[in-house]
């Protein structure tokens, strides 16, 4: 009786209990339903999705498709910019390249969406991710729509830094470097343009043939070309590319002038030897000459090599006044200085010695009174550096004065010593 | 439903038991909405609609919900119409859509809602729940709209987005001046409300003593009355 009457009282907790889990069920079945219901009614597509994420980019922007990046590696990247990670056509003819740009702060990286329009020219530009770019807050709001707008994207040429003043100098880098990338890509891949391709085949060809044949990989100075302008023309001659390439024999630089049948290569050692020349190349020339007189030096300052290039020596009466461009490394650094040098014979040595120095011009937006070097540091450094020699160089130069802009006092050193090493070479050759 | 009721149930929601100024509930999405206006009434209307919707099922499927699984299935049927809601503000109002951000999906976990389906429409008839849910979602979105409106025009110079004028004070815009402007909010309505509170309290005492004395002299009264009457 008890047990039966126990049983009983079970029942009933037992029923509570298969209700409640019955009602919870039928509940959540009921919701998952309708939700599924829902969802098909407002459903948004993959390319509605990508539509409404390109339309923050690009207003006009209705997806035509998207196009398959070119999986070769010489038109999808660049040592110098970066690469290319998609590509939309859109229905008004647009293009939208999602380029990656390096040289960033902290050798991080920016990644841009670019729209080059139907008429080839850039409209505007958006930021879709970085990489330890912990101040692209200060990019100014108006730079997608302002930087690089109406550039013409089909003009083979690499664009410049726009520089904001201090903090964002590395990031606008980037940012340069990724409109370059697209800009590249869009030549290249979608216009089907590519004279680069072809010039660096042509110069492959004509190392094959030699003892340098080792050398199949070059990589392309672009910043360096930019900022060399067309201090290596020749009246008939326009400088095109300018390629290094590293082998047994060591480095090399390949100038390449004009192109298809008038294409003229000259490569150059590191010992700025002229080595190996195509077939078409008249030693007489006026470019030649340039060539030879003014070779791209790698110089090293601190922990940095830089490029250098002596743009212009004119020998004086007492004195040598040099305008040396020097460069950052390719991809690294945005900056570069031009600056006038004069250097005389140190008394009873045959070595120069730096008489002065002055910054002529600041490449990339850098002012020597409103970004670092400061105007005191500047000046400190300047004054520091006369009365160096190739000898003496190290303890002349310090480069602690410019505070906040070793970089850039690396730059200038580096020049200076470009300037003393060319002189020292005409000296020797004059002996 | 009489007007009484109906009066009560609005009052409630928008005054008395205001879930933002009084109840202080919801203060998550209260603090970090509002640093638009448009942005708090899109919240304020998407609180409303989950409130109504929410209140009445749970209201309908009261005498059925055993008490041992009632919070579960709130949650459930909260979370549904929240899922709806979203689906809808992304297939529709993409901008508003991104301007609310998880704080849409937060609305689930909102003490204003499981409170009201917890404490009013499990124990009241369908009607008065969707009412509740109505007015409280309407205080709710009156609060924070007028937070919105505040804080967007000292901390952005703008109103729904237009700019008013180039003047802006930041604090205003950052959590610290959320907390303030709330506070700031809080006390104001709390003071009038307790000031409106202690008039009506007054008058009522007033009323009470008049009637009072008009009970003690009624026998005279009805003793004059009917002298009046036998004339």
């Amino acid at each position: 009786m008890a047990e039966e009457k126990a049983k009983k009282q079970a029942n009933p907790a037992v029923i509570q209990a298969v209700k409640a889990i019955a009602v919870l069920v039928i509940i959540c079945l009921v919701c998952g339903a309708l939700l599924a219901l829902c969802n098909d009614l407002l459903y948004i597509s993959d390319q509605d999705r990508l539509e409404r994420a390109m339309q923050k980019v690009y207003k006009n922007f209705e997806l035509q498709e998207e196009l398959t990046v070119n999986p070769d590696p010489s038109i999808n990247s660049s040592s110098s910019f970066g690469k290319v990670n998609r590509v939309l056509l859109s229905k008004d003819g647009a293009y939208i390249i999602e380029a990656l740009g390096i040289g960033g702060y902290q050798n991080g990286t920016v990644t841009l969406y670019v729209i080059i329009g139907a008429d080839a020219k850039i409209k505007g530009w958006a930021v879709k991710d970085n990489d330890k770019q912990s101040y692209i807050d200060r990019i100014p709001s108006y730079a997608g729509t302002t930087w690089y707008v109406g550039v013409d994207a089909t003009e083979d040429k690499t664009l410049d830094t726009v520089m904001t003043g201090a903090t964002v100098s590395f990031t606008s880098n980037a940012i340069k470097n990724a409109i370059n990338m697209a800009t590249s890509y869009y030549r290249k891949a979608i216009l089907g343009s590519n004279p680069e391709g072809e010039a660096r085949e042509a110069v492959l060809a004509l190392l094959s043939g030699s003892d340098y044949s080792g050398y199949d990989s070059l990589e392309l100075l672009s910043s360096v070309k930019r900022v060399i302008g067309t201090a290596l023309d020749g009246e008939n001659d326009t400088l095109k590319y300018l390629f290094i390439g590293e082998g047994a024999k060591g480095k090399i630089y390949v100038y390449v002038y004009g192109e298809d049948e008038d294409r003229k290569i000259v490569v150059v050692n590191s010992e700025a030897e002229v080595v190996l020349t195509s077939d078409n190349v008249d030693e007489a020339a006026d470019f030649y000459a340039k060539i030879v007189t003014r070779p791209i030096r790698e110089i090293t300052v601190g922990s940095v090599t830089m490029y250098t290039f002596v743009s212009d020596g004119q020998a004086g009466e007492t004195a040598t006044v040099y305008k040396v461009v020097a460069l950052s490394p390719t991809g690294y650094m945005p900056g570069n200085y031009t600056l006038t040098i004069t250097v005389k014979t140190e008394e009873g040595k045959n070595n120069g010695i730096v008489v002065s120095v002055e910054i002529a011009e600041n490449g990339d937006g850098y002012a020597p009174d409103d970004h670092a070097p400061s105007t005191d540091d500047a000046h400190a450094l300047l004054e520091g550096l006369k009365g160096a020699t190739l000898e003496n160089f190290d303890e002349k130069y310090n480069d602690g004065i410019v505070s906040g802009a070793t970089e850039s006092g690396n730059i200038i050193a580096a020049a200076v010593k470009a300037a003393l090493t060319d002189y020292d070479a005409r000296l020797a050759q004059n002996d | 439903m009489k007007l009484k009721r109906f009066k009560e149930i609005a009052l409630d929601g928008t005054v008395r038991q205001n879930p933002t100024l009084r109840l202080v509930l919801g203060t998550c999405p209260t603090l970090a909405i509002t640093t638009a206006a448009l942005d708090s009434l899109g919240m304020g209307l998407a609180v409303i609609f989950v409130l109504v919707c929410s209140n009445v099922i749970i209201s309908l499927l009261r005498n059925i919900i055993p008490d041992k699984v009632r919070i579960p299935c709130f949650i459930v049927i909260i979370a549904t119409f929240v899922t709806l809601v979203t689906m809808f503000m992304e297939a529709f109002l993409p901008d508003l859509y991104e301007s609310l951000g998880m704080f849409l999906a937060l609305i689930v976990v909102n003490c204003i809602i499981l409170g009201r389906a917890e404490g009013f429409a499990s124990h009241n008839p369908v009607g008065e729940s969707a009412l509740d849910g109505l007015f409280m979602g309407v205080g709710f979105t009156l609060a924070i709209t007028l937070m919105g409106v505040v804080r967007e025009v000292l901390g952005k110079g703008m109103l729904f987005g237009y700019q008013l004028w180039n003047f802006k004070i930041g604090f205003f815009a950052n959590p610290a001046g959320a907390f303030l402007t709330y506070a700031l909010f809080i006390a104001l309505f709390n003071v009038c409300y307790n000031a409106v509170e202690r008039k009506a309290k007054r008058k009522a005492a007033r009323k009470t003593t008049v009637q009072d004395e008009v009970a003690e002299d009624a026998p005279a009264v009805e003793v004059a009355n009917a002298a009046k009457e036998a004339k």
